[in-house]
């Protein structure tokens, strides 16, 4: 098979990165065990990825590498030795054993002299899509950059999305209802990953497929009890865009989820505000297209209020029971909401992730809500940069924009994990965010969402 | 699609807003404009029942006094415009 320039280019940069390494320790011989410890600190693991059972162990002067490891490890293997780095040898092991153990246990050992993963490293450029504003979106790949005309943040605060495309891009079986203030979905970056209801045929005044809705093509309007889900306000548009804006077509931005399918819920009307009824009215839409076949895994919810409805809340039990993950803004108020509820985000449902609003420099937005049991996660939401109606792009602020980072990651989750539960969901993401000083009791996870830890 | 507004129509709408409400001529009352930034789409001056979506929004207060020194607080945003508190309850005066 002929290798392509990007082959080289990569193979390349991954030569120079062990060559930087190989000169790193040539010109710092670490000492002693505890430099090697610090190494990792550097290259945490949870934030790289590893090649699975393989180490890179430097053996000290004057031990025999296969004598050490028949000692410690007698089911590994001497996979290599490195002929210009003295003593270094890349070492497999079985797979009963965990990578955690192995370091902790042989970093101090007499003739060891330092032990590593065998990290995986990427060309950078290799994952970068092809859409000319993916610079803009910090919340996806935070290099430091200026962002809205501001400065720049904190390299690397963002959802690791590189890392995690690495993985998987999502799949167009999993559909994102997106309740909302509708969904541009003639914008040219969004219309391709735009749900499209198989059973209805367009504009034919018909309600085909006898679910109640005429021409229900791309999703439901609550507020008009109608087909036409289009926004005429450019919120729900923004939210679409970061879920799933399509990757690759030279054209904008790019969704944390490149593959998957946006069905437009509208409730909120031209202001921005909408009604109860309507509201419980979108959930139950989604939850009569999930039992119809449509494949609706999580519902965004950007929006919330003050007030506690037992309606709203069996809904989204209901929702639940249908196997739908109900992902929703902890709100904008500053407030503890563990005091003060913000709801949906504040209901007690095994499916409702309530979700806070970070800046580009990992710290808790000025606006955003928090709440050490009743908002779970963080994610990028100040000055984000998403589709909007009419075929634009704009900079957009809030938990609202938090939300849709939360719920394209979980869409490219469950497209790796169909299987899981949205409680399991919720805990697989809690469990995988990037724990952060500024969140600590501020939410369960106390962490930013990371996208490349919840696929794996 | 709704008109958008700016500052100047909708300081207007607030105070033909205002003078129906309180019978009295437009030229009697004055108006005073702040910049704002809003936590919500409905200007942090929800209506009862009301969601809102959770983005922050540009826009105005305005203060309107007419001659018996009372301030009516109006919140505006391109997209609409607001009464605040006015007996005791938001209004929502466009669209």
């Amino acid at each position: 098979m002929k290798s392509s320039p990007i082959v080289h280019l990569a193979f390349g940069a991954v030569v120079i990165i062990f060559a930087y390494i190989a000169g790193q320790i040539a010109r710092q011989p670490l000492e002693t065990t505890r430099k090697s410890s610090s190494l990792l600190e550097h290259l945490p693991i949870e934030d790289r990825g590893v090649v699975n059972h393989e180490v890179i162990i430097k053996f000290k002067t004057g031990t025999k590498a296969a004598s050490v490891l028949q000692r410690l490890l007698p089911t590994a293997s001497l996979a290599k030795h490195y002929e210009y780095v003295p003593q270094l040898s890349l070492v497999r092991f079985s797979s009963n054993e965990s990578l955690e153990d192995i370091l902790e246990r042989y970093s101090s050992d007499p003739d060891i002299e330092y032990i590593e993963p065998n990290y995986s490293y990427y060309a950078d450029d290799a994952r970068i899509p092809n859409d000319p504003y993916f610079n803009r979106l910090w919340g996806l790949k935070n290099t430091g950059q200026e962002v809205n005309g501001k400065p720049g943040g904190r390299k690397g605060a963002d959802i690791n999305a590189l890392a995690a495309w690495e993985i998987s891009t999502g799949s167009e079986e999993i559909v994102v209802g997106v309740i909302d203030t509708g969904i541009d979905y003639t914008h040219p970056d969004l219309r391709e990953n735009m749900w499209v209801n198989k059973d209805e045929i367009p504009h034919n005044g018909i309600d085909d497929d006898g679910n109640g809705v005429i021409d229900d093509i791309h999703g439901y309007n609550a507020i008009d009890d109608s087909g036409d889900p289009m926004d005429d306000n450019d919120h729900g548009t923004h939210c679409a865009g970061t879920i799933g804006a399509v990757a690759n077509n030279h054209e904008g931005v790019v969704g944390v989820a490149w593959k998957v399918k946006l069905m437009a819920l509208k409730f909120l009307s031209s202001d921005g505000s909408g009604k109860l009824n309507d509201a419980i009215e979108a959930i139950d839409y989604a939850i009569e297209m999930k039992e119809r076949g449509v494949n609706v895994r999580i519902l965004s919810n950007s929006w919330g209020g003050s007030e506690y409805s037992r309606a709203l809340h069996d809904a989204i039990i209901e929702a639940n029971k249908a196997g739908i993950l109900f992902v929703a803004a902890a709100g904008n108020a500053r407030f503890d909401t563990d005091q003060h509820p913000h709801y949906p985000s504040s209901y007690d449902a095994e499916n409702v992730l309530s979700v806070a609003a970070l800046n580009n420099k990992d710290e808790l937005a000025t606006f955003s809500n928090y709440g050490a049991k009743s908002v779970d996660v963080a994610a990028p939401g100040v000055d984000i940069y998403s589709t909007v109606s009419g075929g634009g792009y704009e900079y957009f602020s809030g938990t609202s924009m938090a939300t849709p980072h939360v719920s394209g990651t979980a869409a490219l989750m469950l497209a790796r994990h169909p299987s899981v539960s949205p409680k399991e969901a919720i805990d697989r993401l809690i469990e995988a965010s990037h724990p952060l000083a500024a969140l600590k009791g501020k939410c369960v996870s106390g962490g930013r969402i990371d996208a490349f830890k919840a696929l794996k | 699609m709704k008109k958008k507004l700016d500052e100047q129509s909708a300081v207007e709408l607030a105070k033909a807003d205002l003078s129906s409400r309180l019978g009295i001529s437009i030229s009697e009352i004055s108006a005073e404009v702040k910049p704002m930034e809003f936590a919500n789409s409905c200007l942090e001056a929800e209506r009862e029942d009301e969601f809102c979506a959770d983005m922050t929004v540009r826009g105005w207060k305005i203060f309107l006094s007419s001659g018996s020194g009372i301030k009516h607080e109006y919140r505006a945003s391109r997209n609409q415009l607001r009464l605040v508190g006015y007996q005791g309850q938001n209004h929502k005066i466009y669209p």
